[in-house]
């Protein structure tokens, strides 16, 4: 069965004064109807940018190589014309910052019923379409909300009205950019549960971009680390948490407080949070190695022999590091 | 000034020059185009509030119906140039690259002719008359709008919603309309209320050149220029409409200064 979304060797450049600087590469990965994958790392790790990608909407100076198919239709120099067509019914995507993604001087049920009315539905059928999705993401007293303005909206609100959007053209694949960063912890738990049901009811895919374990570990059941624009790490989530073969998903894992749910946690006594000491390498000064080397507590000189290649595992599990063994990976 | 006393100034000094101009056809104190030989040249208050020019006619009931007429041409080609400014204004910031380039360059050659030469050469072509007018003064309101538009929408379309309408599958066409348009028509209203002070100057000089209504429609520029001859005799003549010229642009600017402070957040949080 062909899966819903498979990236092969995908790479994205991003011009700048210096030059076409590679900011994602040998990106690959598959998904399969229904399924959910976390995309981790730390900012500037090109996860936003992958996840543009998917969507056909990556900046004016910025581009994509390599290959994308989605149900064996291949994205990558699809025109745009072509891709509106895709977007909002078949990919569906969430963003960031609830405060700004909506327009300030619509209403938030015509904003919601757009979607349907451009799939030909008539005013009232779109009313009415856009209160039972309301409803569907639980916003509270949907019937007096509908004819609201976003200012008059809490974030949490304003994000369970964008997940109304991107639930209206019933999409296949929904792309979530960090769609909690914004809200508080409470409001956090709320929206991932939130998220979590609708996928499972709607059969959709989904890709969840975060730089928080905590919120990968909830909503996602596999995972792919990524650090400067590389992968280094992917397989189902709870192994990837639960028994990392990087040393830079070990370093996250130690650098977060312990809010990952119970099974989740890494073992380790009661400490202050560790740190990765240094920062990302700059995407114009890559070390010639891995990537992670000049930051990595288990660095030797061959790491620095050149980037260490991809490695899949029969389980199920990849990751890019030269001190990985197989039968490192637990059966 | 406060805030406030703008608004509300200038509010009312363009209320009362619409006010004027929409009861002038009905009612004025004199009919405005009514020759009396016998009257003529007398000061303001001898015969009527404002006096009598050369031809006897009433100045006031003249001003009156040249409201009408000012206001009537300076709004229609305020219009005129916001539709089609705006439109190539959005037109340009959504297709960017050489479509943006060759609209911006030709805005450009257009705004460099002086109104009144582009004026002049309508009329040449045209003939004299209302629709010249317009179309002479809307000429020159295009580049302005365009753009205003072209960057102000700019900034709109770097804004998320615009990233989240594009995720949804909307056409930039759509984008530009429901998401753009909307979210600058505070910009484009401000910048309207201004362009139309500087549109009832133009009229009124086009006018005093010539180049506006017809006589004996009556006009503030024309009245201006048929002062000149009497300017020691009768200096009520050129007051007259000088001041009624000077008060609607005034009312118009301070009107666009408190609006523009009003949809600028940034300046009215520094009140």
């Amino acid at each position: 069965m062909t899966p819903l979304l498979s990236v092969r060797d995908l790479s994205i450049t991003v011009s700048t004064p210096e030059g076409e600087l590679p900011i994602v590469s040998d990106m690959t990965f598959d998904l399969a109807e229904g399924e959910t994958l976390g995309i981790v790392g730390e900012s500037g790790s090109g996860k936003s940018l992958l996840a543009l990608a998917l969507i056909g909407l990556l900046a004016p100076g910025a581009r994509a190589f390599g290959s994308i198919r989605f149900r064996g239709e291949e994205l990558v120099g699809l025109d745009d014309a072509a891709f509106c067509g895709l977007r909002g019914r078949k990919i569906a995507m969430i963003f960031q910052e609830p405060m700004t993604a909506l327009n300030p001087t619509m209403r938030i049920g015509d904003q919601i019923g757009e979607m349907l009315r451009l799939k030909g539905s008539g005013r009232r059928e779109a009313r009415e379409a856009a209160l039972s999705l309301l409803d569907r993401v639980r916003l509270a007293h949907a019937r007096q909300r509908i004819d609201a303005y976003p200012h008059e909206l809490s974030g949490g609100q304003r994000q369970r009205v964008l997940i109304a959007i991107a639930l209206a053209g019933g999409p296949d694949l929904l792309i979530a950019d960090e769609p909690t960063t914004a809200l508080d912890v409470t409001l956090e738990a709320e929206i991932l549960t939130l998220l979590s049901e609708l996928v499972r009811e709607e059969r959709m895919a989904l890709i969840m971009v975060s730089h928080d374990l905590g919120v990968i570990a909830r909503a996602t059941a596999r995972t792919m680390v990524m650090y400067a624009g590389a992968r280094l790490e992917e397989g189902p989530t709870a192994m990837v948490l639960g028994r990392p073969l990087n040393p830079y998903t070990e370093a996250l894992l130690a650098a977060s407080p312990a809010s990952l749910p119970e099974g989740k946690r890494l073992e380790r006594p009661r400490q202050r949070l560790a740190v990765i000491p240094g920062a990302v390498p700059a995407f114009s000064t890559l070390p010639p190695g891995c990537r992670f080397a000049g930051r990595c507590s288990r660095h030797q000189p061959d790491c620095d022999a050149g980037e260490p290649p991809w490695r899949d595992f029969p389980d199920g599990r990849g990751v890019r590091c030269i001190h990985t063994r197989a039968n490192e990976a637990p059966a | 000034m406060p805030r406030h006393g703008k608004l509300l100034l200038g509010g009312a000094i363009t209320a009362l020059f619409l006010l004027t101009a929409l009861i002038a056809p009905f009612w004025t104190p004199a009919a405005p185009t009514r020759i009396a030989i016998a009257e003529r040249l007398k000061p303001p208050l001898v015969a009527g509030l404002l006096g009598t020019d050369q031809l006897g006619r009433d100045v006031l009931s003249q001003l009156m119906a040249g409201a009408t007429n000012s206001l009537s041409i300076a709004i229609a080609s305020v219009l005129l140039g916001a539709a089609v400014g705006t439109a190539i204004g959005l037109l340009a910031a959504t297709r960017r690259g050489v479509v943006d380039e060759l609209l911006m360059r030709a805005m450009d050659v257009v705004f460099a002719f002086p109104p009144i030469v582009s004026a002049m050469m309508l009329a040449a072509a045209l003939g004299t008359g209302r629709m010249t007018a317009i179309a002479a003064i809307a000429t020159f309101m295009v580049p302005v709008f365009s753009r205003l538009t072209r960057s102000a929408a700019r900034r709109i379309l770097t804004h998320d919603y615009v990233l989240a309408a594009r995720a949804a599958g909307k056409g930039s066409r759509r984008i530009a309309l429901e998401h753009v348009l909307p979210n600058i028509a505070g910009d484009i209203v401000v910048q309207a209320t201004i362009q139309l002070g500087l549109a009832i100057l133009t009229e009124a000089g086009l006018s005093f050149l010539g180049l506006g209504l017809a006589p004996p429609a009556p006009s503030w520029g024309r009245m201006l220029a048929d002062s000149v001859t009497y300017i020691g005799a009768a200096p009520w003549l050129a007051i007259a409409p000088g001041v009624t010229i000077a008060f609607s642009v005034l009312g118009l600017n301070l009107l666009g200064d408190a609006l523009s402070d009003l949809v600028d957040p940034r300046r009215r949080q520094g009140r």
